[in-house]
């Protein structure tokens, strides 16, 4: 899997007004600038993703703010309610200004 | 019936009993402190905990409710899901998750995640919206040591809501 894939899992399908749960994981070492490279002993620098925002129908539903302490290949769930078949689409942003982006659609039925 | 001890028999058979009785103990205690010198000669590392709780975030003030008191369940202060003991601090699952209705006007308008035991104390934020329909969040931290993960929670009146969990970590993760 390459660096900054974002896997996100929704319903197949979803009635209207319905709440569901939508997990994702994302590909990405998140550094945390405190652990030195066995090998070499040198520190490892910091490179995390410190901010995730989630659009569904090109509304802001949910932001996250990371710290370093969130896992190596992070994992986010939550629940959302569904209003009508809409794109659901993940940006996130790291320390070394790279923007990954995934856009998946919620069939609502 | 001869009842007479003679002094020769009283010693024999006192010796044989002190004797008897001693040896075993003695043996016995010499085998279990032989066994307890490997833990013993490594002492237990003891971890200090920090327990303080966060008083002020973004300037304003954070109410600690007792976990039984009718106003904790009547706002539907979120549960912190936790493994009791985590084996590897890189990787332990929390949820957060509250049944609070999610009314537009009335809502809970994000979690702030800490834990003091860390290097940096701010784990992460989670912003929510009312169209998210449900307060619940679930991710993967790092820990430290053994320690309480406190979760603030903020309603969208702006009042701030503190609850927290303990976790034992067997491998720090930091």
């Amino acid at each position: 899997m390459k660096l900054g894939t974002i896997l996100v899992r929704v319903p197949r399908k979803v009635k209207k007004g319905q709440i569901f749960k939508v997990m994702s994981i994302t590909k990405h070492p998140m550094d945390t600038g405190l652990v030195k490279n066995p090998k070499t002993g040198k520190i490892i620098p910091m490179w995390i993703i410190n901010k995730v925002d989630i659009y569904y129908d090109k509304k802001l539903v949910t932001t996250c703010d990371y710290g370093i302490a969130v896992s190596a290949n992070p994992f986010l769930a939550f629940y959302l309610k569904a209003d009508k078949k809409a794109p659901l689409e993940f940006v996130m942003y790291d320390t070394h200004h790279n923007v990954y982006k995934k856009t998946v659609m919620v069939n609502v039925v | 019936m001869n009842d007479h001890v003679s002094r020769r028999d009283f010693i024999k058979k006192t010796a044989v009993i002190t004797v008897a009785a001693l040896v075993p103990v003695s043996v016995v205690s010499d085998a279990a402190t032989a066994l307890a010198a490997p833990k013993a000669g490594k002492p237990a590392k003891k971890i200090h905990i920090i327990k303080t709780k966060l008083k002020k975030f973004k300037g304003k003030e954070i109410t600690w409710l007792e976990k039984d008191s009718a106003e904790f369940k009547k706002l539907m202060i979120p549960k912190i899901h936790l493994p009791l003991l985590a084996q590897n601090g890189g990787l332990v699952p929390l949820a957060i998750d509250s049944k609070y209705p999610m009314k537009k006007g009335d809502y809970i308008s994000a979690f702030h995640v800490f834990d003091f035991n860390n290097p940096v104390p701010h784990v992460a934020s989670f912003y929510l919206t009312p169209d998210n329909g449900r307060a619940f969040i679930a991710t993967r931290i790092k820990l430290q040591q053994d320690s309480y993960v406190q979760v603030i929670t903020e309603y969208s009146n702006g009042s701030l809501y503190g609850n927290r969990e303990f976790v034992k970590v067997t491998v720090g993760g930091c």
